[in-house]
């Protein structure tokens, strides 16, 4: 097992930089997932660190070592691919087989090993068929299989799950995770599904547009994101983002919206964010769950509550999904409560929890809180 | 591979009895299709058998009146006249039989080695010129080969080819590389390059993965390419005439016609050599012909 850094990777092909300037530090043992919108730059970023594709410039470092110009044989490393790529010819043994052959593991040792991973992984009735008479999900394990066959120092697995039908994929995910703790493992992991990001990975690298936009535990890019990119990117729904102006009132900050839209912040923190801001127009962010929709009537806090009317309801059985409309923004709220009778077009009331708003630089994206 | 022979059985498995309006008209289709295939294969297989007939026939019989496709009195004199040493019309028969097995082969077994790493190459790699290679390389076939005699036959002089296996050979090439290469291009664009991508990273070089995971996934192109180029190189008859025209360098095709305008009425001779001619065809076809099948059925390369 070892360290992974990455140090100023770029890669550009022709004028189109497919990763720009990506500094990142895997530590042992952790399991941490590259996740992005699709072209930017992920699969890009993983084949660079097995030495499929050459530097621009920068350095990466495996267990200390800049391994730049080591070809992917010598880096320590196994692959886990998107669409498995078993040898067809091959049998599952035989795919298994494949990587301790090539490293000259002697014919008693390979077997061992072959076996083990193939019980690991509950493959071993599978041994002597081809690849093509496998199903998708098994395909999936020999691919696993041959990547753990040989205890490599990092494993490096591109969407290996995104070929799978959602319920065996919610299974494969918890498999994985759970493989990966018991092997002490380093991942690296590919997808650009945000919701496999955030339930497997100790790190999550949220990248777009080949930069990296933020680097940290899945707690913390969900809690505090860096820029509305990430913010709208991780989560789901996305979190509210909402243009709005900052007017003062008797000396303290206002933010004010479209049609009835405003707040005013009473934490000391938001304040001085708001007074510090470099421009009057900034991004407001908040999620669901921090603007719940109060039914009318039931107001009691009603001096902060905004009124607003309902566009569509999504009940989902334990939450209830309620976009509503406040002047132009259109925005998402929720309820818990299992007896929510709102219809389109009714007025309801919406209460902001302070404590986890979002506050953004209209012109950076970058958050302005911390 | 499995719906393809379940169809098949279900259409000759119809019941006997009761006829329905459905059955009856697939019975008529397949009447239809069969009817239209014999056809066909008695128009590719008239000539042929025509040719054997003849060539077992005594050399009197050619001409006799009712012809007759089985003969009566079925004789191999035929064939040991034209292949025999000591005799004048059998003579050069043994050199003939060489060269166009030493020209055949080596055009083969060069095609098969210069188009597969040519065809990866156009496959995988980009280059600075490929697609003008590439277009360059698809004319020759634009052309027939004719065209090209004159201009091979100036640079075979010059080299002092003229009259020499490798005179011929490199000629052949120059007709079996192009289609052996797009052919081959086929084959590789159907591999995902993830397979090399991971044979690498198990332990491969580049190479080593062309060679272990590559190659042999594409079994029915090298199969393909091998039985083309063979075969055009044994049938082929006008670079033969004009660059490997010296009696010892003859090849078959054309050592056959010396051996007609030598022997003006020997019919039966020269039908009994046609058919030694085919039959190095018809065998590395057979033996070839197994894998290509049998590695199309298997999809190969579906990932
Ligand atoms: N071989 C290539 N040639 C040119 N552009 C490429 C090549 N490979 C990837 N790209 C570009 O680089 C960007 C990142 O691609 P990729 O890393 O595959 O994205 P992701 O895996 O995040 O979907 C894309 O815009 C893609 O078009
Ligand atoms: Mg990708």
């Amino acid at each position: 097992m070892a360290e992974v850094i990455l140090e100023n990777v770029v890669k550009s092909y022709g004028s189109t930089l497919a990763v720009n300037r990506v500094s990142l530090t895997i530590k042992d043992g952790e399991f941490v997932t590259l996740v992005g919108p699709s072209g930017c730059g992920k699969t890009t970023t993983l084949n660079m660190i097995a030495g499929l594709i050459e530097l621009t410039s920068g350095n990466i470092k495996i267990g200390n070592k800049i391994v730049n110009d080591l070809d992917p044989k010598d880096r320590d490393i196994a692959m886990v691919f998107q669409n498995y790529a078993l040898y067809p010819h091959k049998t599952v043994y035989q795919n298994l087989e494949f990587p301790l052959r090539m490293r000259g593991v002697d014919k008693d040792k390979r077997h061992a090993q072959v076996m083990r991973a193939a019980e690991i992984l509950g493959i071993t009735a599978l041994l002597d068929r081809k690849p093509r008479q496998l199903s998708g999900g098994q395909q999936q394990r020999v691919a696993v299989g041959r990547a753990l066959v040989r205890d490599p120092a990092v494993f490096l697995m591109d969407e290996p799950l995104s070929n799978l039908d959602a319920k065996l994929r919610v299974h494969m995910r918890a498999e994985l995770k759970h493989l990966q703790g018991e092997l002490g493992a380093t991942v690296v992991y590919v997808t650009h599904d945000q919701l496999e990001a955030m339930t497997m990975s100790d790190k999550v690298a949220i990248m777009n547009h080949g930069v990296l936009q933020q680097y940290g535990t899945p707690d913390e890019v969900f809690h505090k994101p860096a820029n509305t990119f990430v913010a709208g990117f991780m989560g789901s729904p996305p979190m509210n983002l909402l243009s709005t102006m900052i007017e003062y009132v008797d000396g303290d900050p206002v933010l004010v919206g479209d049609g009835a839209l405003r707040f005013r912040p009473k934490t000391p923190k938001i304040k001085a964010a708001l007074q510090n801001a470099p421009s009057r127009r900034v991004i407001l962010g908040i999620r669901h769950t921090a603007i719940p929709i109060v039914q009318n009537g039931a107001a009691d806090d009603s001096a902060d509550s905004v009124p607003a009317e309902i566009y569509t309801v999504e009940p989902t059985g334990d939450v209830t999904f309620v976009h509503v409309k406040v002047g132009e923004h259109l925005l998402v709220s929720s309820t818990n409560d299992l007896r929510f009778t709102g219809r389109i077009g009714d007025q309801v009331g919406l209460a902001f929890d302070e404590s986890h708003i979002h506050l953004f630089d209209t012109e950076t994206t970058h958050t302005l809180l911390n | 591979m499995s719906a393809i022979t379940q169809g098949g059985s279900q259409a000759v498995a119809y019941p006997a009895r009761r006829f329905g309006i459905k059955q009856r008209r697939a019975l008529l289709r397949l009447t239809i299709i069969y009817a239209g295939t014999m056809v066909l294969a008695l128009f590719a297989a008239l000539p042929m058998v025509w040719m054997v007939s003849t060539a077992i026939k005594p050399r009197s019989d050619v001409f006799r009146e009712p012809t007759t496709i089985i003969p009566t009195n079925a004789t191999l004199e035929n064939f040991i006249r034209v292949t025999e040493p000591l005799t004048p019309s059998g003579r050069y028969f043994g050199t003939y039989f060489l060269n166009s097995t030493i020209v055949s082969v080596a055009s083969s077994v060069f095609s098969v080695m210069i188009a597969a790493p040519a065809a990866y190459a156009f496959s995988r790699f980009r280059f600075p010129g490929k697609q003008v290679a590439y277009f360059a390389i698809l004319a020759r076939n634009m052309f027939p080969l004719i065209v090209f005699l004159i201009p091979l036959f100036t640079l075979m002089t010059a080299l002092q080819l003229v009259n020499t296996y490798a005179g011929l050979i490199i000629a052949y090439l120059t007709f079996t590389l192009p289609l052996s290469i797009w052919l081959l291009k086929g084959f590789f664009d159907g591999i995902p390059p993830e397979l090399e991508r991971a044979a690498r990273i198990d332990g491969c070089t580049r190479f080593g993965a062309f060679v272990r995971i590559i190659l042999p996934l594409t079994t029915p192109g090298l199969a393909a390419t091998v039985i083309y180029s063979f075969v055009q190189a044994w049938n082929e008859f006008p670079y033969a005439l004009n660059l490997a025209y010296s009696t010892n360098m003859r090849t078959l095709p054309v050592g056959m016609t010396f051996f007609f305008s030598e022997n003006q009425s020997d019919w039966t001779g020269l039908m009994a050599t046609a058919v030694i001619i085919s039959i190095p065809v018809v065998i590395i076809f057979m033996i070839l012909q197994r894998y290509f099948v049998s590695a199309l059925t298997q999809g190969a390369v579906k990932a």
